[in-house]
């Protein structure tokens, strides 16, 4: 197969789960492509499968239909150079900080000398060194993201792939992340892909943004905004011309869709 | 005096009241009923000391009995673990495999398998392998039921994140899989042991002359009411340690539960 220059691209994916009540269509032809190095966030209405379509990038979940490549070839469930951080971290509650952080690595055999070396590199740039001991359970929820996070970049990936990883957390928290999970981008080059329901976090974080249809999901507009990823992009007039935007091309919430959908 | 002494001291302190009041409650209704029948807890430790700390005692009297007991007790918990828990994983794991073996384990659950004992002996003989294979048999099903329900409830999103992260199959088992078990697999275990203690003087009230059991029938048809017992202490004190054991292991194997 030729080496497609993009990192990421998704022709016609459709997901279909089978569940007990009958056939649920989650994605229906989604399509999009991606640059490597680049950021992407993923926006749409509650339950619209955005969640659906991290899970087949991250080929842990075959699409029912189309197809999906990573780096020029079909995903694979163990490629290992993707990293996915789950909407509740997917932090274990048996290991402390640094070894949920160092997970990754000793699931590859990495050896006990360049785990500790790679995590203890990585929790001192999230400013968690202190915390390495800790069980999650005794960490605030951004400093659990940031084990997350740590746990993903220990791998060095050049995929990064996130679920809403910062909903839960508080307004100046989670700019804080945000700031942080930019600034490894800026530093590292890896491309990310975010899905988000913020708006103001897909205009914040997406150079690219894609806005998704309700359930069955399809993109319907691509919005460049090549300006994402400045630090002071947030105080920017243009900034919150373009959160007016997005907001206008997402389809109108219908009541009764907040108690359907799976993702929040 | 750091947490972990503190806590110890506390845990002392709660036991010795408990200890205490049975005591004082024990020798209250042995002066009331006041009848050869019931003796008062003095001779009765009395008794048991002799029994368990002397030579005599350990080679020919109640120790013996005690660390027979004990031996078949641990074994076969050890034995109803080992065979529990990777069966209960494996099942809660694999669809297939529990579809098929699940209606048999529920149907057989609820069975009195100490109904079975004649049949064992006959089977098995006299000796320790009739008790450990009935007691192994009873802890065992309680361990496979509840370790079963338990890895069917880890969450997808962890299997999720291991997959994503790059791990086999072997390593899920280990790293997501049981540690999130192992908290429930505790419980069962604890449940377990007093079943294990029940089933273990009822087995060894039959067909031999060793054990915890033989010792308080013996002692029964003896009218030595005294030994008797010092022989249920005996068993209470089995069952008590085997418990700080079993509690122990947890804290070592699971202390992100006590944080």
């Amino acid at each position: 197969m030729a080496a497609s220059p993009a990192m990421v691209e998704a022709r016609d994916l459709a997901v279909t789960y089978s569940l007990r009540q009958g056939d649920v269509e989650a994605l229906a032809g989604a399509s999009f492509s991606l640059p490597r190095g680049e950021t992407c966030a993923v926006i749409g209405p509650s339950g619209c499968g955005k969640s659906t379509l991290l899970y087949v990038l991250a080929g842990l979940l075959r699409p029912t239909a189309g197809e999906a490549l990573v780096d020029g070839e079909p995903v694979r469930p163990k490629r290992l150079k993707t990293a996915i951080i789950l909407q509740d971290y997917g932090l274990f509650p048996w290991m402390t900080v640094e070894r949920n952080a160092g997970l990754g690595l000793r699931l590859r055999g990495a050896g006990a000398a360049r785990e500790k070396e790679t995590v203890g590199r990585i929790l001192g740039d999230l400013g968690l060194s202190e915390f390495r001991r800790h069980y999650p359970a005794q960490l605030s929820g951004g400093q659990r993201q940031r084990v997350a996070v740590a746990r993903a970049l220990a791998v060095e990936p050049d995929l990064l792939l996130m679920d809403e990883p910062f909903s839960s957390l508080d307004a100046l928290t989670r700019e804080g992340l945000q700031e942080t999970v930019l600034d490894i981008w800026r530093r590292t080059g890896l491309t990310v892909v975010l899905v988000t329901h913020g708006i103001e976090e897909a205009v914040f974080m997406g150079r690219r943004i894609l806005v998704m249809s309700a359930r069955p999901g399809r993109v319907v507009h691509t919005i460049d905004n090549p300006a994402a990823g400045r630090a002071d992009y947030r105080r920017d007039p243009a900034f919150h011309r373009l959160c007016t935007e997005v907001r206008s091309l997402l389809p109108a919430a219908r009541a009764g869709d907040e108690t359907g959908g799976g993702a929040r | 005096m750091n947490r972990d002494d503190r806590r110890g001291l506390r845990a002392l302190l709660d036991y010795g009241g408990a200890f205490l009041a049975v005591l004082v409650v024990w020798e209250l209704a042995a002066l009331a009923v006041h009848r050869p029948l019931l003796p008062g807890p003095v001779p009765t430790l009395a008794a048991f000391a002799r029994g368990m700390f002397t030579a005599q005692g350990l080679t020919d009297g109640l120790g013996a009995d005690f660390l027979v007991s004990s031996y078949r007790v641990i074994v076969s918990l050890i034995i109803a673990v080992v065979l529990a828990v990777p069966l209960g994983l494996w099942m809660g794991r694999n669809e297939r495999l529990d579809r098929w073996l699940a209606p048999v384990v529920y149907l057989l659950y609820p069975v009195p398998k100490v109904a079975f004992l004649p049949v064992i002996l006959l089977f098995l003989g006299v000796y320790d392998a009739p008790k450990i294979f009935l007691i192994s048999l009873l802890v065992f099903f309680q361990i496979l039921v509840t370790t079963r329900d338990a890895a069917r409830q880890v969450s997808r999103q962890s299997i999720y994140s291991m997959l994503s992260l790059g791990a086999s199959e072997g390593q899920i088992y280990r790293y997501a899989v049981l540690p999130a078990c192992l908290p429930k697999i505790f419980t069962s275990l604890r449940i377990g042991l007093g079943t294990a203690v029940a089933v273990l003087f009822l087995t060894e009230t039959f067909a031999t002359s060793l054990g915890l059991g033989y010792f308080l029938v013996d002692s029964w048809s003896r009218l030595a009411y005294v030994d008797l017992f010092a022989g249920v202490v005996a068993l209470g004190v089995l069952g008590f340690l085997l418990y700080l054991l079993v509690e122990w292991l947890e804290r070592e194997l699971t202390p992100w539960q006590f944080i």
